[in-house]
């Protein structure tokens, strides 16, 4: 009875504990995240240096920000030569780096960055002159087509559209009016051909995302012009360092999302010809407008809560995320393990030259990094086969998974006293019961932590295959970033995220592990009469 | 019937065995001993196959022993190992019942009561529940021998089953491998401990040089040895132990002790203090306890002499004895005297004698 009273005491005050060290997390969480937002809303004030024509750029004290890859960095580099660039894969980063004062200017094409201060991005203004060269627009093309006469068929396309006046219509429609409204445009019913289209849907009003699907401007000239071909449209997302690459391997037949036209990329790629001009300008900050108190700063939270995910629906681009990084990581976890205990087996039942051919595969994929691993296997392994980049990311997180799981089998045992292999050989155990019934049975609580860990790991490094084209939790995060100019937000919300599901997980695994009865009764006494 | 024929075992840079040849007869208890590095765990270990010799062969009942036969092999021979190597996933009575259940495919029931039948043989069933890491090494040794013996095995295995074992053990362990060896089992042990090779074995292998250089009846090995290395290595043991009860006859191990001194050059003056200091504790213990149970070991090192004295019942230092003029005799020849009690042990008490040379 004591005994019992003991237990239950020990329980309760067991939960208590856990809610306290609960609370307690919470509270520190809660103080760091305030400490956070209220560090990175106010402006730094240190080098306060009014802008006021673009070339004022061109000076060594100057920091300028451009897109990677952009005709803006080329630009930059040539008429703004003196100042100091940096490079930027995401935009929405780089009009915050300017509003906070990181960066002095952002040197984009002038209508995106007029869609910036339209959006409300307050604390940061448009100069009013723009580069001398302007820049120019087309859409992308492989030197070696899958569809060999592409470059033609796209050029008359494009030439119908502007005769029709089409093009002009469009033009004007979304990028002076800025009316996001997409017309109506008649899918092929019996498609001809396919018609595969990379774009990067962070560039209001050219490629972006309205809830979870694309539009825009260059979106929709594609469908226009896939519609004159009877062709079937497939998207891929790219982000703007990729699409060329995605070009080159033929995994996308052409590109489009306010592509420019540069030198650099035309050794790689194949252009249509110029669909618009775009001049090129800079965004820097507007001192004028500089207030911050905390009222407007809740307000701020409020407006950003929304705008991240109430508007236009987000949150269902969110789940979407969420779902994609969740299906990665669970076939990755599922497989990996699977897979890690079939190549453990071989290396167990085989001797040393299997060993050394597995410990080679180890030893590599320890020392590639994942993201270019990912990269090797979409764009060069598999870029004959037109497989879903989801498929190859989880194909290539279910390798990686399973050679820690292997590894993780194989050191563990090792581990283990060499004893327990000579007693069970002794009393007859074969090679395969010995694993089964004594030698796995004891690696299970040992490995379980690292196990655990692993998991985690998982779920955090999946947040790279954006990389090929997957909208995971963290490319979703990047497109809402891309929409509403706001970088603290989504961003936070998206670490938040990643914290939920890595707990999630475990909390998965700690019920199957439960379930599984590991450190129960064994089965050898159930059922048994014990004369006690 | 056990025989090796022509066994070799070669590594890179030793030859532990060269030439092994010799038979175990059924029901037999064979001792191998000899000095450290000779192959003795090695030999033993090939007899279940554990070890693969270079060369030669090893039959057990006319099958050889290679990777074919195996099942049949590990059916037949048992082992218990000098670290007892019990299941540390499985509590006491599943370490028994696992192989029965997994290999013999025995009945849930019948391995169960099987296993608790040996418990009770060893003296453990009261641990049949207990988890591997709260017993004693002792208690490990035991339940391991149980283990194996589950199997019913022909031939038994022990690798130095008293290395790690206090003093109570050994002999508990003793007893044990006796009352087995009634029960027509064959059994094979290799041992460091002389008392045991010599108190229980029916044939006792000396090895060496790669070779069982002599074999021998323990009287003929221990008192009668005839090459030089059996000799000179038999002389090298410097303990000598008796097991001390009312019955116990003073004379006949005085001259033991004498003739185990001889040989091995120990002075005569350094024999008589040692006599003298063994009788005086054996009376102290005599008048103190009605039924004396008692083992004494005398070990001789290069330049001290000490007496372990362990004796069971109540808490009795022998230094609080009433006989003042024992203890003074006692205390004039040695240098150091402890004294310790450990209820939990089988001989509770345990006086150490150390003395002036």
């Amino acid at each position: 009875m004591n005994r019992v009273k003991n237990i239950t005491n020990k329980n309760t005050m067991n939960k208590h504990l856990n809610i306290k060290k609960i609370k307690k997390l919470v509270f520190i969480f809660v103080l760091l995240f305030s400490a956070l937002v209220m560090f990175s809303c106010i402006p730094s004030n240190d080098k306060k240096r009014e802008i006021h024509s673009i070339f004022e750029l061109n000076d060594e004290n100057i920091t300028i920000g451009v897109g990677t890859g952009s005709n803006s960095l080329m630009l930059a580099e040539k008429e703004l030569s003196k100042a100091k660039i940096l490079i930027f894969t995401d935009e929405s980063l780089g009009y915050n780096a300017v509003k906070i004062g990181q960066i002095d200017a952002y040197v984009f094409d002038r209508i995106p960055l007029q869609k910036v201060i339209k959006a409300g991005f307050e604390g940061v203004k448009i100069l009013d002159d723009n580069l001398t060269t302007t820049t120019r627009v087309a859409i992308g093309l492989s030197k070696n087509p899958r569809i060999n006469n592409i470059k033609e068929l796209i050029n008359q396309k494009l030439k119908e559209l502007r005769d029709e006046g089409i093009i002009d219509e469009m033009y004007n429609r979304w990028v002076i009016e800025e009316n996001e409204e997409m017309p109506d445009i008649k899918s092929a019913d019996n498609p001809t051909m396919e018609l595969i289209v990379g774009t990067t849907g962070t560039i209001p009003p050219f490629t972006f995302y309205k809830g979870d699907t694309l539009t825009g401007f260059d979106i929709e000239l594609v469908e226009r012009i896939a519609a004159k071909l009877n062709a079937k449209i497939t998207y891929k997302v790219y982000d703007f360092d990729s699409i060329v690459m995605a070009l080159v391997t033929n995994d996308i037949d052409i590109a489009s999302g306010n592509l420019n036209v540069t030198e650099e990329r035309a050794e790689s790629i194949d252009y249509s010809d110029v669909i618009y001009e775009n001049y090129v300008t800079a965004l820097v900050r507007d001192y004028d407008e500089e207030k911050f108190d905390t009222i407007s700063f809740f307000k701020d939270l409020h407006n950003s809560f929304s705008k991240t995910f109430i508007r236009e629906n987000r949150y269902e681009l969110f789940i979407s995320g969420i779902l994609c990084t969740l299906r990665i990581t669970f076939f990755s976890i599922l497989f990996g393990t699977i897979l890690g205990f079939i190549l453990f087996l071989i290396c167990y039942n085989t001797g040393n030259n299997v060993n050394s051919v597995i410990k080679i595969i180890f030893w590599l994929l320890r020392r590639v990094p994942i993201v270019v691993m990912l990269m090797v296997f979409y764009y060069i392994i598999f870029s004959k086969m037109s497989i879903d980049s989801q498929v190859v990311a989880t194909f290539v997180f279910i390798i990686i998974f399973s050679a820690e799981v292997a590894e993780l089998l194989i050191n563990t045992i090792n581990n283990i006293d060499k004893g327990q292999f000579e007693a069970a050989y002794a009393l007859g155990f074969g090679k395969e019961k010995t694993f089964f019934k004594i030698l796995l049975p004891q690696t299970f609580p040992i490995m379980y932590p690292t196990f655990k860990n692993m998991i985690v790991e998982l779920v955090r490094s999946t947040a790279v295959v954006g990389y090929i084209a997957v909208q995971d939790l963290t490319k979703v995060g990047d497109v809402v970033r891309s929409r509403t100019y706001d970088a603290f937000f989504p961003l936070i919300a998206v670490a938040i995220i990643y914290i939920i599901l890595a707990e999630f997980l475990i909390m998965i695994i700690e019920r199957l592990r439960n379930i599984k009865g590991l450190g129960k009764e064994s089965k050898y006494l159930k059922g048994v009469k014990r004369n006690d | 019937m056990i025989k090796f024929s022509h066994i070799a075992k070669v590594y890179d840079n030793i030859t532990p065995l060269k030439d092994v040849n010799g038979i175990i007869d059924d029901g037999e208890i064979v001792s191998i001993i000899g000095p450290s590095g000779t192959g003795k765990s090695t030999l033993l270990r090939m007899i279940n196959g554990l070890v693969k010799p270079t060369s030669g062969d090893i039959y057990i009942d006319n099958i050889v022993v290679n990777d074919k036969n195996i099942n049949i092999i590990t059916k037949k021979v048992g082992m218990v190992f000098q670290s007892y190597n019990l299941f540390n996933h499985l509590n006491v009575i599943e370490n028994l019942m696992i192989a029965q259940i997994e290999i013999l495919k025995r009945d849930k029931q019948l391995a169960y009561e099987k296993s608790m039948k040996l418990l009770k043989e060893v003296g453990l069933e009261s641990k049949e529940n207990a988890e591997i890491s709260e017993l004693s090494g002792g208690e490990q040794q035991r339940i391991a021998f149980a283990r194996t013996l589950a199997m019913d095995p022909e031939v038994l295995l022990l690798d130095e089953p008293t290395s790690a074992l206090d003093p109570n053990s050994v002999d508990m362990m003793k007893a044990l491998i006796v009352k087995i060896a009634k029960s027509g089992k064959t059994i094979v042990i290799v041992t460091h401990s002389m008392s045991l090779a010599r108190d229980i074995s029916d044939k006792i292998f000396f090895m060496d040089d790669g070779i069982i250089y002599e074999e021998g009846t323990p009287e003929e090995i221990f008192m009668r040895p005839k090459k030089p290395k059996t000799r000179s290595f038999i002389n090298t043991q410097r303990t000598i132990e008796f097991k001390i009860d009312k019955s116990f006859d003073y004379n006949s191990a005085i001259s033991q002790l004498i003739e185990f001194c001889k040989k091995r050059n120990i002075d005569m003056r350094r024999i008589n203090k040692v006599m003298l200091v063994f009788e005086e504790v054996k009376l102290i213990l005599f008048e103190k306890y009605e039924e004396p149970e008692i083992i004494l070991k005398i070990t001789f090192k290069n330049d001290e002499t000490k007496l372990a004295v362990h004796y069971k019942g109540k808490q009795f230092d022998i230094r609080k004895t009433d006989n003042n003029i024992s203890l003074k005799l006692i205390e004039g020849l040695s240098t150091k005297i402890e004294y310790t009690y450990d209820e939990d042990e089988e001989y509770q008490n345990e006086a150490m004698v150390e003395m002036r040379n």
